[in-house]
């Protein structure tokens, strides 16, 4: 006749049984061991340079909140430099402060560019105009007329500042001796883009 | 009919057992004893422990809290956990495996170069299976590339998550 429906469900049974171990006994089989380690996390530090303008007193971070490059006013309407004469030279500084929480070596350097020197007003001062600039600790130094370079495109430089290290950038703006009466009373406005970068901390070195 | 049956086979029952107790007069002859020991059988053993909490290292050698450092582009991190292997038995051989799970990576991947968990036994790499104890070395190495431009990847963390470490005994020969 053929097989009792209870045995064909009997042999189904019995089939799905064996299956089952079959598929699950290598957890079973001989003796296992496990132990288990948590490395934790890593975490990278933060790149943050902090400005000061003399002799503004303004204070901002390189990098804005936002990620953007902050504008540093080294002078104001109401802190000015002086007004200059032909053959003299007026000075202000920026300083730069290394505020990286990174665990081990992070020194960086910051170069200050090429300045962009624009008239207002329509005027013709800027051509007689030269901006130099030097790397010092303090900016008291700034006032001296020694050790100044003139920003080309090359750009200044500083040593290395180390982890809450400072460095200050003195630049210099000189009138030309040969500047004639016309320019009086005009003013230019001076842009400096500064860069900070960090220095290769790997002995083998950062290819 | 049938009671004649039954009791035929009655009668013989009775026959076959009076024959049996009969037989208890053999209990009389020689007979000889002797002891023999098979001794005891031990197990063996087969386990994997920590040695201690595993340690970070910076390129230098330095060894530094992983907590609190920060690292920067050209940081060169390395994780060490000693692990102890005990195996014990004639036909001893098992294999162990590490396995990394819940591992997250808030890093730019081209930034960062993680290695997986790396066994070694003496400087070597563990060749599988293991037979007897050892002493094995697992190592991560975290690298934050010197080549990572801008500002990328500040404060990005990467969590390890666990690292599971599974000493797994092997079918030997003579094993079934």
């Amino acid at each position: 006749m053929g097989i009792p429906r209870s045995l064909r469900a009997a042999a189904l049974i019995a089939a799905a049984v064996l299956m089952g171990l079959l598929t699950v006994q290598g957890s079973y089989a001989l003796w296992a061991s496990n132990a288990s380690a948590t490395p934790g996390s890593v975490s990278s530090a933060t790149f943050n340079v902090s400005l000061t303008g003399m002799p503004s007193g303004q204070v901002t971070n390189m990098t804005l909140a936002d990620g953007q490059a902050a504008s540093l006013a080294l002078t104001t309407q109401s802190v000015a430099l002086a007004a200059l004469a032909p053959g003299a030279a007026v000075h202000s500084s920026v300083s730069a402060r290394n505020n990286s929480d990174a665990g081990g070596q992070f020194s960086i350097s910051v170069t200050a560019g090429a300045p962009a020197v624009s008239n207002v007003g329509g005027g013709s001062l800027a051509q007689y105009l030269t901006v130099s600039a030097k790397n010092v600790a303090t900016a008291a130094e700034c006032n001296t007329t020694t050790g100044y370079a003139q920003l080309t495109t090359a750009g200044l430089t500083t040593a290395a500042v180390p982890k809450a290290g400072t460095t200050v950038v003195c630049f210099e703006v000189k009138l030309s001796s040969t500047a004639p009466s016309t320019l009086k009373g005009q003013a230019v406005n001076i842009s400096i883009p500064l860069t900070a970068s960090q220095l290769c901390g790997v002995p083998s070195g950062c290819a | 009919m049938k009671n004649t049956a039954l009791i035929k086979g009655t009668a013989a029952i009775a026959v076959g057992a009076a024959l049996l107790l009969g037989g208890g007069g053999t209990l009389a002859s020689w007979n000889a004893a002797d002891n023999a020991a098979p001794g005891t059988v031990v197990a063996g053993d087969l386990n994997v422990v920590k040695s201690g909490t595993g340690a970070w290292k910076d390129r230098a050698g330095a060894t530094i809290d992983i907590a609190t450092y920060k690292v920067v582009p050209g940081d060169k991190l390395t994780y060490t956990q000693v692990l102890d292997v005990t195996l014990t038995g004639n036909k001893m051989a098992a294999d162990i495996t590490a396995t990394g799970t819940g591992a997250a990576n808030g890093f730019t991947p081209a930034n960062v170069i993680v290695s997986g968990t790396v066994l070694t036994v003496d400087g070597e790499a563990v060749s599988n299976p293991l037979t007897t104890s050892k002493t094995v070395t697992a190592t991560i190495t975290f690298e934050f590339k010197a080549a990572t431009t801008g500002r990328a990847d500040v404060n990005a963390t990467y969590n390890f998550g666990n690292v599971a470490f599974t000493l797994q005994q092997i079918t030997q020969p003579g094993l079934a």
